[in-house]
């Protein structure tokens, strides 16, 4: 199945078209894509329909459908005045 | 040095939103595109978020609504930048802003942070230095602020409506932009986001196919991937099958993206690049061979190149190769309490990582507390199999709380010399009994009919468990005497361990024969797993 991940940040917003079966973990597809975007993959996490998908989940017990576009996006944004 | 322009709209929004919590910091993301070399600002969004006066979290879920926002079109543009405030202390980037911005520079090194001082309501733009880890001011002349007409806001179509040139800053001496709005500059953004994007659904990601390859001129790369299964430390040899005149060299292109330790993420690592040889029996074959000790990580990305001596290059398709391993399971947390003279089997989880089924080697490394002996029952097993480890306690064992004992698994590819992958784990230990002791009184005299106290202090160590109770008994008194407890104190220190004391109130009826008894105690333990008992012998008595 064909799944699209898009990273909407900079200016210029990558997409990706990833081939996957349902049994890949998203762990797996999230290190895929970050390899190609070449974002450190401990820093970020797949989201799709406005939440953190479970790394360890499968595609198919995420409920993600054919053609979905996830996001690649940080983890959190952490702003602070001092360590 | 790049040009932030940003909307006089945005920045009264987020500086009231951060003058409206003076005790909080505020944080959000800037939407927008690029014009140039600028980074134009438009929008600004945020959600909910973990504050107080020092630090500010804009959580995972509030991320992952603005992306959904973004992919489905609800917001306009991307993210091209972060906002929040700081309390106190002005406008600067703290250790934790620059990792922050750090993180968001991966994607695009035009994202921007924006400070602003709660108190002041000054604001600064920033970028980080990946190399310093130090954050760089974009100069105050660098950025330029819209004061954007609220009916020109209002305006649902994208029609062009050209505003001032100042809006979208040029870097000197480039001539001055044409004077477009910043709704067209989004659509040429969005044209580019589009026109990259297709290049990218072509480019970025490669699934391997058998016999892929590419061609240029003459020169053609065709390659079939190595046959798995793979397995760490195990060497693995490339072929492909290359053609075209003039040919100058073949290499291979490989990273290994390696679990991160946390167990959270992966680590990707850095490109290498080999060239292959000619194999003397295959014409037109080129092979490497991958050392089993570069082989490791969970997966391989690679490519292989020819290039001629024209400067033409043909290049395979990217391929992923995945690459068993092992750990132990993560997280565990569980303790182990044995307790002295009781033998307990421990199981521990071996996981295999991409189909590993090979026989790794259980060593148990410790340190172990003196009197304790922990063997694996297996020597090998081929996970999933679990460990198994045999504890044994003497009785004089050490008593020891949360000793972490470190327990390998090891592999040894066949043929790899002197390579072995260890995997460690701990298991936290704790060694645990019971202990009495019975102390008699100064003089240990009793007329018959009177009654003599002994004291009986029973201690329990930490971890240790009586489920059925204590079963205590006095024997060898005289015929005609008989005992009870009467508990005087107990207490429970921070360690769990209990201390009891007992009064051991023996009643020595009349007429009991005079002379000298030696008696003991003895207090048994029967549990599931075992029986524990202690005793204290030759106490004496003696009948006046």
């Amino acid at each position: 199945m064909k799944l699209f991940v898009q990273a909407p940040i900079g200016p210029q917003t990558g997409l990706a078209e990833i081939d996957v079966i349902p049994d890949h973990t998203i762990g797996e597809v999230k290190q895929q894509v970050c390899t190609s975007f070449g974002v450190d993959a401990a820093t970020v996490a797949l989201m799709y329909g406005g939440i953190i998908l479970d790394e360890s989940n499968t595609i198919g017990k995420a409920g993600i459908p054919e053609n979905a576009q996830l996001a690649l996006m940080p983890y959190n944004i952490i702003g602070g005045n001092g360590r | 040095m790049s040009y932030v322009a940003i909307s006089g709209e945005v920045i009264d929004r987020v500086v009231r939103e951060a003058r409206d919590h003076p005790d909080e910091q505020v944080v959000g993301v800037l939407l927008g595109g690029q014009s140039g070399n600028a980074i134009v600002i438009d929008d600004a969004a945020t959600g909910a978020a973990e504050s107080n006066s020092s630090h500010v979290t804009l959580t995972g879920d509030s991320i992952a609504k603005i992306a959904d926002d973004i992919i489905n079109k609800r917001i306009g543009g991307s993210i091209v930048g972060w906002y929040h405030s700081h309390v106190r202390g002005g406008v600067f980037m703290s250790e934790t802003d620059v990792e922050t911005q750090l993180k968001l520079q991966q994607f695009s090194p035009m994202v921007t942070a924006m400070v602003i001082d709660t108190q002041t309501g000054k604001s600064g733009f920033f970028r980080a230095d990946a190399k310093t880890k130090g954050a760089v001011l974009i100069p105050p002349q660098n950025v330029r602020t819209e004061v954007v007409q609220p009916a020109e806001m209002a305006l649902p179509a994208p029609a062009p409506s050209p505003v001032s040139s100042a809006y979208y800053p040029q870097a000197p001496p480039a001539a001055a932009p044409p004077a477009i709005s910043i709704r067209t500059i989004l659509l040429v953004v969005l044209f580019i986001t589009l026109a990259v994007t297709a290049g990218m659904v072509a480019l970025v990601y490669y699934r391997g196919s058998g016999g892929g390859g590419t061609s240029c001129g003459n020169l053609a790369v065709k390659h079939n991937p190595p046959q798995s299964p793979f397995t760490i430390a195990h060497p693995i040899t490339f072929d492909a099958n290359v053609t075209g005149s003039n040919l100058s060299n073949v290499t291979l292109a490989y990273r290994i993206i390696e679990q991160d330790p946390s167990g959270r993420g992966y680590m990707v690592g850095d490109l290498r690049q080999f060239p292959m040889l000619l194999k003397a029996a295959g014409k037109d074959t080129y092979s490497f061979t991958l050392p089993g000790s570069e082989v490791s990580g969970l997966f391989i990305n690679y490519y292989i190149t020819a290039f001629d001596t024209s400067g033409n290059t043909a290049r395979s398709d990217v391929y992923t190769l995945s690459v068993g391993d092992f750990q132990w399971t993560r997280d565990r947390t569980d303790e182990v309490i044995v307790t002295r003279t009781i033998a307990q089997i421990v199981s521990i989880d071996i996981d295999p990582i991409n189909s590993f089924s090979r026989a790794v080697t259980i060593k148990v490394v410790g340190p172990v507390p003196l009197g304790v002996l922990i063997a694996p029952i297996n020597s090998q097993v081929v996970p999933p199999q679990k460990a198994q480890l045999r504890i044994t306690t003497a009785d004089n064992a050490q008593l020891f709380s949360r000793a972490e004992v470190e327990i390998d698994a090891v592999y040894v590819p066949p043929g790899g010399g002197a390579i072995q992958i260890i995997r460690s784990t701990t298991l936290i230990l704790t060694v645990t009994d019971f202990d009495m002791e019975v102390f008699s009184p100064p003089v240990p005299e009793v007329h018959p009919d009177k009654e003599i106290t002994y004291t009986l202090e029973l201690k329990t160590y930490d971890g240790f468990t009586a489920p059925n109770g204590f079963q205590i008994s006095v024997n060898s008194l005289p015929a005609k005497a008989t005992w009870k407890l009467v508990l005087v104190d107990y207490r429970i220190d921070k360690g769990q361990m209990a201390d009891m004391k007992y009064d051991l109130v023996i009643d020595v009826e009349s007429g009991t024969k005079t002379g000298l008894y030696l008696f003991s105690v003895v207090i048994t333990v029967v549990r599931s797993d075992g029986t524990i008992s202690h005793d204290v012998t030759n106490i004496q008595l003696k009948v006046v």
